[in-house]
């Protein structure tokens, strides 16, 4: 690896691209007949003032998940399973990663649609949970059936208590009880299966249940507009964000007893909440969004191009292969998020595949899940960026622009524009004998307005260039026609002069060179931190009213391991914290 | 043969430059509203991504458009009747517009309108709710205002929705979001300052038929609901009786608020009765078909959107919706790698002619299986006034982009049903200025990527609002004509102002000559 060093190396950068870039071929003239304005990286520092506490925080819905697994838990797996359809109805979080939304919990956003269905929710619930002797015991207690009239106030306050409890995810008052033990004819002693149902229609409705309300305590002597989070509060953001769901028990006893709002308590809760395998759901999201999986290319259909079918020599094109690809990843994220670096996830030369179709795209053998995973024999697959689900195409050729523009988007957050009006977004024909490479330096350098970007987006892309479209090696690359027939090898060249550091351009050839540049790179640490921020806050971040969080969580991804990063978000003090808005 | 000059022309021209105020009292609109206030009108809009046909493919032959009359000084628009081809079974308008000619019979193309040459005067690239005037939803931001989009103007108006008795879904929406939304409304529709969200879509058909199904009343006597109560949990804690509204910030009361009024909604649509006996209920999902999304199975999405059409029209029939949104993607073809399609078929279709052709019969499929299949369908039922369910409707499909992907000029229009009598269908219109050469360039290819300036797709769709009765005091902001913001911009260079005169703004909410 060359490296040329033209500037000092920026702690603090963040990978911006200054360019008006095309991100996929570029023929087209940008922004009208002035040249784009390229004034190259443009390194931003994240500022920080420890004493301006966390910017606002608006009440926030729960997202589609944490409202399904909010439901799951108060009326338990049974009825969910039979209010399935139901469920399934609640309408997906909205993503929109063009304009910074690539997490659920970024959408928050309540339509008529949503209001609709959650009311459907509720009722099928509450008649699913009642609808016999034994549902209304497990929901209520044998107070509920057992006929004694005398017992039957009680019952229901009992039961507006513990599952309002549960629901509110904070005691309710005494006021609050009598208010939601009354069913639809006012009666606060029914025990009857409709009444225990209106009782729960009205408390899965309760603004209380679909929003998290965070005003359980004064604002803050010297800041009137800021409010510490009471242990209850507190347990519903530690369990909303690292599970996903509601607090547990556990979690509501020890914001019950105080525990929670302890040096100790907190942590040792935070510990337990990162050892549940409930994590695993914030590890799924965290990777999904940064790195878009939801994009993997969709193979179903595949077999039926004789090009591609020809190029593929074997391996079956299916919906199962791209889940598998994006599993893949997903795996690999989690094994590394619990037990590495951020440099072990970038050079990692451990396969995840659990089935044959993706562990022979690796050339390993399968892995049970659970033991060692299997260890790459290549030393060119090396990390993240070698994985199938990031180089891989629905077609015969490699894109490595594409590849360049997720390595650039993804893990370095750099900006790039959309592409521009008259783009052509051009694929090699059969009469296109040439790399997919010399393919796409054709397409992007025929102009200096096509070049000042892609001189930025497709060298990373071209690293990769020994890793064909479904992510296997190849040595050379084979050209194949669109009737299936085999058109040329050709050989690969993979060196490319990157810059990844502002000012600094380096040659390299290999991915284990550009895994290790990237690493040494402090802007792909703070592009995860940054989405990291993202899906915990669901909105996002501000360079520099969230600097001092965001360097937090870098400096601890930097330092530390991925586990430190996540876990770091939630011993900063903004966790603790809401601003109101003004 | 060249007609006379349009309305506002002609009262300039006539010295009646004082009545200009009244142009709405002069408009034959009292009529138009009376019938409004009769007629059950239904507004359907089908969108299909990209876009990028070629003007021949997508629109009836030059010799079609015989007629020709003066919008302006200096801008002819063309126009002719509608009339389809037959031979060996199939019926066609354009390339595009093809089908079996027992679908597209001489009747339905009698209600139908091919419209060419209407703009968003801005750059948009990637969009979805630009179509119906969120121009503020679309990939490059050129400081739009996020709006509703029109058809959630009418879903919350009482002009459109005069009487909700029977509805239970005041819109229905279909297709997928991914990519985004083609709808948008007001998160509290009586609350402009509450913020503009996404509407999200059905997730199957059958489900969206048992939203919008009134089942016969089974005489059992029903318990009451429990809203009031959940509406009152919610007031009491805007008030600080369950919590400390205090602690809570304006805009976070505001969302709470903005909630009592869905569940006001919630409550209405409980309530409601409706006449549903003679409608079957379907037992077949539509969404065990390929729904479009990179699907290829051009049979199975046939089925897939058939299925749905007759969950609009069981709606529309019972008077339980009036709305229905379909967002459908383009992918409909057997021959195309369906990761691929974005790059091999979408984007290459401009100047590709393998490309483009792979386009039209995509789009080709589209019209004829989701579209036609729909209005031939709503043709076939008769409203008690003696109309039939299109005839009382106006359905229009049209895509993202123009003829050329990415760009918002010349906008494809696809229309069927008059609005209960506002539109006069039958036509093609040319409504783009042959003359202009303000977006031609050197480097598009020729012919196929010809694009003329034409009038503002805003103006479309202010035709489209006052079809449904909405008239521009309700749908103009601040008094600015049409509808969607008007941002004049062109990327590339152009003469923004060269395509669009200041004219063409100024009349964004005339009634559009030819078809009105």
């Amino acid at each position: 690896m060359k490296a040329k060093r033209r500037n000092a190396r920026r702690r603090w950068a963040v990978g911006t691209v200054g360019c008006l870039a095309l991100v996929a071929g570029c023929r087209g003239i940008i922004g009208g007949d002035e040249p784009p304005d390229v004034s190259g990286p443009d390194p931003t520092g994240l500022s920080c003032d420890e004493s301006a506490g966390p910017t606002a925080t608006p009440m926030r819905r729960l997202s589609r998940e944490q409202y399904i697994n909010a439901i799951r838990h108060l009326v338990g797996g049974e009825v969910a399973a039979d209010i399935q359809g139901a469920l399934d109805r609640v309408p997906p979080d909205s993503l929109d990663p063009e304009h910074g939304r690539d997490y659920a919990t970024q959408d928050q956003a309540v339509s008529q649609v949503h209001t609709d269905i959650h009311w459907d929710v509720a009722t099928a619930a509450s008649l699913a949970a009642t609808n016999s002797p034994e549902r209304l015991e497990a929901l209520a207690g044998t107070c509920a059936t057992d006929g004694d009239q005398g017992n039957d106030e009680a019952c229901v306050r009992d039961f507006v208590r513990d599952f309002g409890r549960r629901a509110l995810r904070r005691p309710l008052s005494d006021e609050e009880i009598a208010f939601f033990s009354e069913d639809a004819l006012g009666s606060a002693t029914d025990v009857s299966a409709a009444s225990f149902a209106d009782r729960l229609v009205a408390l899965l409705q309760a603004p209380q249940f679909i929003f998290r309300i965070e005003d359980g305590a004064d604002a803050t002597e010297d800041d009137a507009d800021l409010f510490p989070l009471t242990g209850y509060e507190l347990a519903g953001r530690l369990a909303f964000h690292f599970w996903q769901a509601p607090p547990d028990d556990a979690l509501l006893e020890a914001a019950a007893d105080g525990s929670l709002e302890t040096d100790e308590g907190f942590r040792a809760q935070l510990s337990r909440l990162m050892a549940d395998p409930r994590f695993d759901a914030a590890l799924h999201n965290l990777v999904t969004g940064w790195l878009r999986l939801q994009d993997t290319p969709e193979y179903a259909g595949l077999d039926q191009n004789a090009q591609f079918m020809a190029f593929a020599n074997g391996i079956e094109p299916n919906d199962a292969l791209g889940s598998s690809m994006r599993t893949e990843v997903e795996r690999l994220f989690a094994y590394y998020a619990r037990q590495g670096t951020f440099r072990d996830l970038m050079m990692s030369d451990r396969s995840f595949a659990t089935d044959e179709a993706l562990a022979s795209i690796y050339e390993v053998p399968v892995w049970d899940g659970e033991g060692e995973p299997p260890v790459f024999d290549d030393p060119r697959r090396v990390g993240l960026l070698t994985r199938a689900a990031f180089v891989a195409a629905a077609s015969s050729r490699s894109h490595p622009i594409l590849r360049g523009v997720k390595i650039r988007q993804r893990v370095l957050c750099s900006e790039l524009p959309p592409p521009p009006a008259n783009a052509g977004m051009d694929a090699p024909t059969d009469a296109d004998l040439v790399t997919s490479r010399e393919f796409a330096e054709n397409l992007t350098q025929s102009s200096n307005e096509c070049s000042v970007c892609h001189d930025m987006i497709n060298p990373p892309g071209f690293v990769l260039g020994h890793f064909d479209a479904l992510g296997r090696l190849q040595e050379e690359e084979s050209l194949y026609a669109t009737d299936g027939s085999l058109l040329a090898t050709l050989p690969i060249d993979t060196e490319a002069t990157i810059s990844i550091t502002p000012g600094e351009e380096t040659t390299m050839s290999d991915p284990a060179s550009l895994s290790e540049a990237i690493v040494q790179n402090d802007a792909a640490q703070t592009c995860l931190a940054r989405h990291y921020f993202r899906f915990a806050y669901g909105r996002t971040e501000d360079m520099d009213a969230d600097g001092c969080q965001l360097r937090s969580l870098r400096d601890s991804l930097i330092d530390g391991t991925i586990e430190d990063m996540m876990m770091q978000i939630a011993l900063r003090p903004e966790f603790k914290l809401r601003r109101r808005e003004p | 043969m060249i007609k006379t000059v349009g309305r506002r022309q002609f009262l300039v021209g006539s010295t009646c430059t004082l009545a200009i105020p009244l142009l709405g009292s002069l408009l034959p609109r009292t009529a138009e509203a009376a019938a409004c206030a009769q007629a059950p009108l239904r507004f359907v809009t089908m969108w299909t991504g990209h876009g990028g046909v070629w003007r021949q493919n997508m629109y009836p032959a030059d010799a079609v458009y015989d007629q020709q009359m003066a919008l302006y000084p200096g801008h002819d628009i063309h126009y002719g009747a509608l009339q389809r081809e037959v031979q060996d079974g199939l019926a066609r308008l354009s390339p595009v517009l093809e089908a079996s000619d027992a679908t597209l019979t001489d009747t339905l193309v009698g209600k139908m309108m091919v419209l060419n040459g209407f703009d968003i005067s801005q750059y948009m690239g990637h969009h979805t709710g630009g179509t119906l005037g969120n121009y503020g939803q679309k990939t490059t931001d050129n400081g739009n205002v996020s709006r509703p989009t029109i058809d959630q103007v009418m879903a919350y108006s009482s002009s459109f929705y005069p009487d909700l008795s029977t509805v239970k879904k005041r819109s229905m929406h279909i297709g997928t979001n991914k990519h985004g939304a083609l709808s948008f409304g007001y998160a509290n529709p009586n609350d402009p300052s509450s913020g503009v969200i996404e509407v999200p879509v059905a997730n199957k058909s059958l489900e969206l038929f048992n939203e919008i199904f009134v089942p016969p009343d089974d005489g059992e006597p029903t318990r009451p609901l429990m809203v009031d109560r959940v509406i009152e949990s919610y007031r009491r804690l805007t008030k600080g009786t369950f919590g400390h509204a205090a602690r809570l910030s304006s805009s976070d009361r505001q969302r709470l608020e903005a909630h009592i009024e869905r569940l006001y909604e919630v409550q209405r649509r409980l309530n409601v009765q409706a006449s549903c006996e003679n409608v079957a209920v379907p037992t077949e999902e539509a969404d065990s078909y390929p729904n479009g999304a990179y699907g290829t199975d051009l049979s199975g999405m046939g089925q897939h959107y058939s299925l749905y059409n007759d969950v609009v029209i069981a709606a529309f029939a019972c008077g339980t919706s009036r709305i229905a949104i379909y967002k459908a993607t383009e992918k409909f073809s057997n021959d195309v790698a369906p990761g691929d399609w974005h790059d091999l078929v979408a984007h290459q279709a401009q100047d590709n002619q393998v490309a483009q052709d792979t386009l039209v019969e995509s789009k080709r499929y589209f019209f004829e299986h989701a579209f036609l299949d729909l209005v031939s369908k709503m043709d076939g039922v008769v409203d008690a006034d003696g109309n039939t369910m299109l005839d009382n409707s106006l359905a229009m499909w049209t895509q993202e982009s123009g003829n050329l992907t990415h760009h918002s000029i010349c906008i494809p229009v696809i229309t069927a049903g008059s609005a209960g009598g506002f539109f006069k269908p039958g036509h093609a219109v040319d409504f783009r200025n042959r003359a202009s050469n303000a977006l031609i360039k050197s480097t598009t290819a020729g012919e196929a990527l010809e694009r003329k300036p034409g009038i503002l797709y805003n103006r479309w769709l202010a035709n489209v609002l006052q079809s449904m009765c909405i008239t521009p005091d309700e749908y103009e902001t601040n008094g600015t004509p049409g509808y969607g913001d008007v941002i004049r911009q062109v990327n590339g260079g152009f003469n923004a102002e060269a395509c669009w005169p200041d004219r063409v703004y100024a009349d964004a909410s005339d009634p559009l000559p030819i078809i009105t």
